[in-house]
């Protein structure tokens, strides 16, 4: 008479054991693939300020550093303009997808990865683009999160990227900021 | 008797408060609308215009308290043009270009900040000063602000391999004397400071294909950080000081002028 119970008690031993066998081995291929991916590229930045697209101002106290600093200003500045391209307003019905053009100027000589921001603190990124090359664009981007309905400015940051044909080595070049009207229909 | 008598005499009295009140309401009526044949339509469609510019990209600027003189060599490497006293400098050929046959407003935000000094610096960082400097000012100190002017320079785009623009424009940054004009210029502070109308970019010269032919004069605007430094603080300059400007530009087309 016991032994249905313990048929079924010998049963549910089975199923747990084998559910903790599975979640084991899944657990273990996570570790496996955190472990052996690759590791991000670093791109260079040559001196280019990090995120923060600003203008570094610093002291210099005699002739000769201040005269080689503004030397090497002029230098990277000979290809220190960046064109830009693009429609003030962007509009969507969601708050996620946008109709929204924004093109690589085809005046420019590198490709460029655009940032956008939700904030003039560039705290709240909101859309991160791979590198587009000069000529081309976007007609519609997807955000990384919803904005409201209404009227949000945004902060379109463009970084230009130097790639090396030989190499494939990445380099930052230049850095610019313009705002934009994201309109939401909601 | 005297129940209707009123009865009736109130009923006339509300009459005629009615009709006095009809009046404004059949007056603010206004005229009948007109028929239908005498109405005109128009269709429009709206086509969003392309903003076409080109902006300098973020650079350097160097902190000159002595006013320090610099050299600026153009595009031939070997003509000097001399800056003086120039206690803040940027490139001399920093520059917003329209290339649009529409004129162009533009409005800048701009966001200061006092660079960090190294860990473990026991040296006081500096200050943005809100306001002009004094000769009794002690404290290591800076009031800056970003200028713009329209450029006299014109011509075809700079290229990388043709900088005769820039080489005009260093020249003319040469002889750009402008003092602060809080009307005008964008005070440089922690935080963020925005002017509307910071300066207008007139319309370059197009082909007839309706394609950018060549800059016009006022469709560049020279840009800097300018200001004045306190020359010999009660704790001396250091290397490790400085600030950052970030600037973010909004352009739209100028609005066009009254008949």
């Amino acid at each position: 008479m016991e032994a249905p119970a313990e048929n079924k008690k010998g049963l549910s031993n089975k199923v747990i054991i084998i559910a903790a066998a599975v979640i084991i081995a899944l657990l273990a291929a996570v570790v496996v693939l955190l472990l052996t991916r690759p590791a991000p590229t670093d791109i260079g930045d040559e001196g280019v300020p990090k995120i923060g697209y600003a203008t570094e101002a610093t002291v210099l106290l005699d002739q000769n550093s201040l005269q080689a600093a503004m030397d090497e200003a002029m230098a990277n500045a000979k290809d220190g303009n960046i064109g830009l391209y693009y429609q003030n307003d962007a509009t969507s019905s969601d708050g996620t997808n946008f109709d929204c053009f924004i093109g690589n100027s085809n005046s420019n000589i590198y490709d460029m990865f655009l940032t956008i921001y939700a904030d003039a603190e560039l705290t709240d990124q909101i859309f991160l683009s791979g590198l587009v090359p000069p000529g081309s664009g976007f007609e519609s981007i997807t955000l990384d999160h919803a904005l409201d309905p209404g009227v949000h400015t945004v902060y379109v940051a463009l970084t230009q990227v130097d790639t090396d044909e030989e190499t494939g080595e990445q380099v930052l070049k230049n850095q610019v900021m313009h705002t934009m009207d994201f309109h939401v229909y909601g | 008797m005297k129940t209707l008598k009123n009865r009736i005499l109130s009923g006339a009295m509300a009459g005629v408060l009615a009709m006095s009140l009809a009046v404004p309401a059949f007056a603010a009526g206004g005229t009948p609308a007109p028929a239908a044949a005498n109405t005109t339509e128009i269709n429009g469609t709206y086509t969003p215009i392309t903003i076409d510019v080109v902006v300098p990209a973020n650079g350097a600027a160097q902190i000159n308290p002595y006013g320090l003189p610099i050299d600026v060599t153009k595009s031939d490497n070997t003509t000097k043009v001399s800056f003086e006293n120039q206690k803040i400098m940027t490139q001399p050929t920093a520059a917003i270009m329209n290339k649009m046959g529409v004129a162009l407003t533009v409005k800048a935000a701009v966001t200061g900040a006092i660079k960090a000094l190294p860990g473990g610096s026991t040296a006081t960082p500096m200050k943005f000063a809100s306001e002009a400097l004094t000769a009794d000012t002690t404290a290591k100190s800076v009031f800056a602000y970003v200028q713009a002017k329209q450029s006299a320079t014109t011509g075809a785009a700079d290229t990388s391999s043709d900088h005769t623009i820039a080489d005009k424009l260093i020249v003319e940054y040469s002889t750009w004397t402008q003092a602060y004009d809080a009307n005008k210029d964008i005070l440089v502070k922690v935080g963020t400071e925005t002017k509307e109308n910071f300066v207008t970019l007139n319309a370059a010269t197009m082909d007839t294909d309706g394609t950018f032919k060549a800059f016009a004069t006022g469709s560049i605007a020279l840009i800097r950080v300018a200001g004045d430094v306190v020359a010999s603080p009660r704790e001396d300059w250091s290397t490790d000081d400085g600030f950052t400007v970030k600037i973010a530009y909004t352009f739209a087309p100028a609005p066009a002028a009254a008949p």
